[in-house]
């Protein structure tokens, strides 16, 4: 048995074991799972280390450089301290650089990816797909954003409730939001009836070339 | 209003950390500012330190957290409830051994990573079909609202627009037509609404009235 088979063979076991659990939870399907895991922690492991560490010990050359290793070595060092209660101010002190600066990436991210990006071509719809077209994408994107918005005005009887104009724009904004999520489910169902048909077709030529002999 | 000094040096490291990145980061290479950009250049160099940083302890991070994994199943294969358990952890422990070895034989070719890794995902990814499909039947017996009555309408756009039937082709440049315009628009305002949701709260989190560490969720 070569190696193109031992692989073959590899393959089809596991994507029976995973089909497995079509009759529910079992054993095999269990023991496939652990497999992934395992497989999964290691190949982090190595990526991790290969693309991230060993990078860094490399180029530990200099003072600086060896610092900054000690410094990264530290702050994850601190962050085991989080189950002592004693100690757990180090971890807090750990998690407030990690946030800090986690949360400043993310508003750059946000405002140069996604906000100034999609607020030009929102803007620019009426002439790049048409009048009304582009009126109807400014409807949507605007009533979307009306329909995220939690602020209400608390009545006298102590229930909070919306305007009614506010209401109304938010109906129509549930009507964008949720036909796209629909069309996300259906992009998804579709994506995986494609990898669902990969793996059936995968099962039936691997038994074909078995019963032929291949 | 009683501040504790640790939660005020917790809220400072923040603030110096998140202020000195942005500010780094939406300088770029100072050239956008003239002659002040010389001396705003720096700011550059702290806030890819910075980064660098946390993409190395978090690398530390999921190196110590593939370690605990291992020791779990480590004491669950010595000390474990049942027979089943033990055999999970051992399969466990094995395969990560196994990939270990099998990186070290070869970097260029894996068998367990081209052969059972992928083939387990590409499986598990299959089998998301079903409950899909199986949640997409519950909503349709539940409470018919309307908002499930539009996700129906969108999914169903596009399931039958993905039909490679040529008496569809009329339906198919309705379909066309919706994606291009009223899904955009809707996807346009997911993203805007999820952008706008992440800058307040990154704003809110750097200026220090957002303390989503040390216990203490807002200011006193």
């Amino acid at each position: 048995m070569d190696l193109s088979q031992v692989s073959a063979v590899l393959g089809f076991v596991f994507t029976l074991l995973i089909f497995s659990y079509l009759l529910g939870d079992n054993v095999l399907y269990r023991l496939s799972i652990s497999v992934f895991v395992g497989l999964a922690a290691a190949f982090t492991a190595i990526v991790t280390f290969e693309s991230v560490i060993l990078p860094l010990l490399q180029s530990v050359t200099e003072y600086g450089e060896a610092v900054f290793l000690l410094i990264a070595a530290l702050l994850a060092f601190m962050l085991l301290f989080k189950p002592l209660r004693g100690a757990s101010g180090l971890t807090n002190l750990a998690l407030a650089v990690l946030i800090g600066v986690g949360a400043a990436v993310a508003v750059f991210g946000a405002v140069t990816g996604t906000l100034i990006p999609l607020t030009t071509s929102t803007a620019e719809s009426t002439q790049t797909e048409g009048i009304i077209e582009g009126f109807i994408i400014f409807l949507g994107v605007a009533s979307s954003l009306i329909y995220f918005q939690y602020t209400a005005r608390r009545r006298p009887g102590g229930i909070a409730t919306r305007g009614s104009i506010t209401r109304m724009i938010a109906f129509v904004g549930e009507t964008f939001v949720m036909l796209t999520l629909g069309a996300v489910y259906g992009a998804a169902i579709l994506s995986s009836l494609v990898v669902l048909v990969d793996r059936l077709d995968y099962i039936v030529a691997f038994i074909a070339n078995i019963v032929g002999g291949g | 209003m009683r501040v504790r000094f640790g939660f005020a040096l917790y809220t400072a490291v923040v603030v110096v950390f998140g202020i000195l990145t942005l500010a780094g980061l939406l300088v770029g290479d100072g050239s956008a500012f003239g002659e002040v950009g010389v001396l705003l250049a720096p700011l550059s160099d702290i806030s890819s330190r910075f980064i660098q940083l946390v993409v190395v302890v978090i690398a530390l991070t999921l190196v110590i957290g593939i370690f605990n994994l291992l020791s779990v199943h480590v004491v669950r294969l010595v000390r474990g409830p049942g027979t089943g358990a033990r055999l999970n952890s051992l399969v466990l422990l094995v395969s990560f051994l196994l990939a270990l070895v099998a990186y070290q034989a070869s970097t260029e070719y894996n068998l367990l990573l081209e052969n059972v890794q992928v083939q387990i995902e590409l499986a598990l990814a299959a089998l998301i079909c079903f409950a899909l499909v199986y949640g997409a039947f519950r909503l349709l017996r539940n409470r018919v609202t309307w908002g499930g009555l539009v996700f129906l309408v969108g999914m169903l756009i596009i399931l039958i627009g993905a039909l490679p039937l040529s008496q569809l082709e009329p339906l198919q440049q309705v379909t066309d037509w919706l994606t291009r315009v009223p899904l955009s628009a809707g996807a346009r305002g997911i993203l805007l609404g999820i952008a706008l949701a992440t800058l307040v709260t990154g704003v809110r989190v750097i200026i220090g009235q957002d303390r989503t560490y040390g216990n203490q969720s807002s200011v006193e």
